[in-house]
């Protein structure tokens, strides 16, 4: 027994010398928090369904996560809905590493999506109208960025009072400078679909039209996002001000160029957003500009919980923007396998759960970091030869 | 052009509001002065409003036809046991905020927002299961016809009909939270923690459970205030969403420096404006305008952007001056003292 024991224990020797050794990195754990909170997210949800009707939490689990994958139009449908979600998470993750809260991206999402709106009404081509939204963007996330850079003002605070500005703005500018023809027919609260030559290019893949040239845009920028943030003077000057402010004031980094630059380029990230909202190749949605309703977009928003639970990493926010797209897409289905048990709120709770979850990722992340310093799992495997060692000297 | 129910609108919404946010600042600021982070007053504005409407609802099926329900006197105690039960719902929600917060040392921001959107999605599911309504719609009028008054008097009707008791428990809740702060050794402690929490520690003041009540007391308020703003708005059904007041009160917070009695004046400035925007608007439009084709101050839009513009603006003059609490949204770890 004791033989088979240690057989098993050489067996899997590797492997502990492998998993101690990539716990060591801080990508690791990140990544192993976010997929736990993924699952525990699920398990909650299934929790929940099994309490309200017992008979169908199983098919209701499987349908949760694999609806988005069964056929190439829901795969299609989780990509293009994934796009715009990527930006509003990095706009949301980059801020995050310099410890900024842009709550502002809802606002400057809105501003990107109606100015490009706008100009691609006006007959612009789809490059144009993303280099307005982002521009248009940039500028709603300056404004926080200026404040608090030079006059001190809380940025979750001024990004609050943004989004309802801009949100009014639009609802006053709808109603006097737009002109008529801009505007939907039957309702005129929206404006018109932006028209073909605004939208992004299909890639062309066949049964999935509406994956559009947005989706290699966002690798692209998550590629460039990476690079700045690892790779250059400013993204290292950014992250050493966001884990110590003082430390970096200290060896000479610019503040206010940091704060303002990092909260521009999440403006403009969250502009582009904006854009591609209301532009994908297919049906694009309406854009609601009359302010009657009292509610803000809820896509920045959306930002937040895509950004927590890729833990702000620029890279892991394609992966989680998809995840919940894929939780998001199995609501009806969700609905029509339990006979309307599970209503469409169900996957917003789930989504909110990870969420909650994904926060408490540095206590599983320490969690993590401490079965390393511990060697617990390591020693458990490799202590074993020694001792023998150790027992067979003392015959 | 403007008439007397004109100016008794006004009233109303500015004492709800007034009240409102007071409170839900308050909510803010013992939070944040035990050095807990609650960008979760949203969440805690929907729960509390939730539960309370919802209470109503359900009292009004029990109890149909009583004198509980049907008369005013009656409505007092209902009313009353609604407030309660909101409170109550407030301080359960709190320990989904504080616990992870203290105990596993988890990102409050991070944290508060989550529970924002947790709120929204278990009030919703609730709903659909005690009401069967797919949407997630509350009625907030169900008692509406019954709080009606009829003095005659068009500013005292339009003023006061639709107002209930928690409006008054409210009022009581105020005065009893800014002695607590400013006048009680609780306070004092409270606002200690959130300076320096080993330096209070180091006298014998148990951090942990400080923070925990700061956060309770906090989601408490928040509660109430939610439960005063959406079932004394006009509105029919609510949305089971807190329209940004959760953020709004975070804002006058801040706005008034961390101060019991600063605050007071912030929210009832800000209330002056958010009760000026629907009623000047109403008032316009039964005068007859023509919105799409108006000037500029005519328009709906600009005069809901008004308060938010100004608070900017005045955010923008004292920021230089405003002092948060030290150890605010920074976990206290017993062993780094």
């Amino acid at each position: 027994m004791n033989k088979f024991i240690s057989g098993v224990k050489a067996a899997f020797r590797p492997l502990a010398i492998g998993a101690h050794s990539i716990n060591k990195r801080e990508w690791f754990r990140n990544l192993l928090a976010s997929v736990i909170s993924i699952l525990l997210g699920l398990l909650f949800g299934f929790l929940v369904m099994l309490c309200v009707k017992p008979q169908s939490a199983f098919p209701g689990l499987w349908t949760l996560i694999s609806t988005g994958f069964s056929s190439a139009a829901d795969f299609n449908r989780v990509i293009y809905k994934a796009t715009p979600m990527i930006f509003s998470g990095m706009a949301i993750a980059f801020a995050f590493k310099l410890n900024l809260f842009n709550i502002g991206v809802t606002g400057q999402v809105t501003i990107g999506a109606f100015s490009s709106l706008l100009c691609g009404l006006g007959g612009a081509n789809w490059f144009v109208c993303l280099l307005v939204g982002m521009i248009s963007g940039a500028v709603a996330g300056f404004i926080p960025g200026f404040l608090k850079a030079k006059f001190g003002v809380n940025e979750v605070l001024s990004g609050i009072m943004l989004n309802w500005t801009i949100y009014y703005i639009i609802g006053l500018a709808g109603r006097m400078w737009v002109p008529r023809e801009f505007k939907d027919r039957i309702n005129p609260s929206e404006l018109l679909m932006m028209p073909e030559a605004g939208r992004m290019p299909s890639l062309g893949i066949p049964d999935m039209q509406q994956i559009s040239a947005g989706l290699i845009i966002a690798v692209i920028v998550v590629i460039i996002i990476f690079v700045i943030l690892n790779k250059t003077n400013f993204g290292f000057e950014l992250q050493m001000t966001g884990k110590n402010q003082y430390a970096s004031q200290y060896s000479g980094v610019n503040q206010t160029k940091s704060i303002i630059l990092a909260l521009t380029i999440s403006g403009a990230l969250a502009g582009i957003c904006g854009y591609m909202l209301y532009s994908e190749p297919g049906s694009p949605t309406k854009f609601l500009w009359d302010s009657s309703s009292n509610t803000l977009l809820n896509d920045g928003f959306n930002g937040i919980s895509v950004s927590l639970i890729a833990q702000n990493s620029p890279i892991g926010c394609i992966f989680s923007s998809i995840v919940l797209t894929v939780i998001d897409g199995a609501q009806n289905s969700l609905k029509t396998i339990s006979e309307n048990a599970y209503n469409t709120h169900y996957t917003e709770l789930i989504k909110s759960v990870v969420i909650y979850i994904a926060a408490l990722s540095s206590f599983f992340s320490m969690a993590l970091r401490s079965l390393n310093d511990k060697n617990d799992l390591l020693s458990y495997f490799t202590r074993d030869k020694k001792k023998k060692v150790a027992t067979k000297e003392g015959k | 052009m403007f008439s007397a129910s004109d100016y008794g609108l006004f009233v109303k919404y500015f004492i709800m509001y007034g009240i409102g946010f007071i409170l839900g600042s308050y909510g803010g600021l013992f939070s944040e002065c035990s050095g807990i982070i609650n960008i979760a007053l949203e969440g805690s504005m929907v729960f509390g409003a939730f539960s309370g409407l919802i209470f109503l609802q359900v009292m009004n099926t029990w109890l149909a036809g009583t004198w509980l329900v049907t008369t005013m006197s009656g409505l007092l105690i209902v009313y009353l046991l609604a407030s309660i039960v909101a409170v109550i719902a407030g301080f359960i929600f709190s320990y989904l905020l504080s616990f992870v917060s203290i105990k596993l040392g988890a990102n409050q921001t991070v944290v508060g927002t989550a529970l924002n959107t947790v709120a929204v999605a278990v009030c919703t599911i609730i709903n659909t299961q005690i009401s069967g309504k797919d949407s997630p719609e509350v009625s907030n009028n169900i008692f509406s016809s019954i709080l009606l008054l009829d003095t005659g008097n068009a500013f005292i009707d339009r003023a006061f009909s639709g107002l209930n008791i928690s409006v008054i428990i409210g009022l009581i809740a105020i005065v009893a939270l800014w002695l607590i702060f400013n006048k009680t050794k609780f306070g004092l402690r409270l606002r200690a923690c959130g300076e320096n929490p080993a330096a209070a520690d180091s006298v014998g003041i148990n951090v942990y459970r400080l923070r925990y009540s700061g956060t309770a007391i906090g989601s408490c308020a928040a509660a109430l205030a939610g439960f005063i703003i959406f079932s004394c708005l006009p509105i029919g059904t609510w949305q089971i969403n807190a329209l940004g007041y959760g953020f709004l009160v975070i804002a006058i917070e801040i706005f008034g420096n961390w101060k019991a009695t600063n605050i007071i004046f912030c929210s009832l400035f800000f209330a002056f404006f958010m009760a000026f925007a629907p009623t000047f608007t109403a008032a316009l439009s039964s005068s007859g305008i023509e919105w799409i084709d108006g000037t500029i101050f005519e328009q709906r839009p600009l005069y809901y952007l008004l308060p938010y513009f100004i608070a900017l603006l005045t955010l923008v003059i004292f920021s230089k001056r405003s002092r948060a609490p030290k150890a605010e949204g920074i976990p206290y770890d017993k062993s780094s003292r």
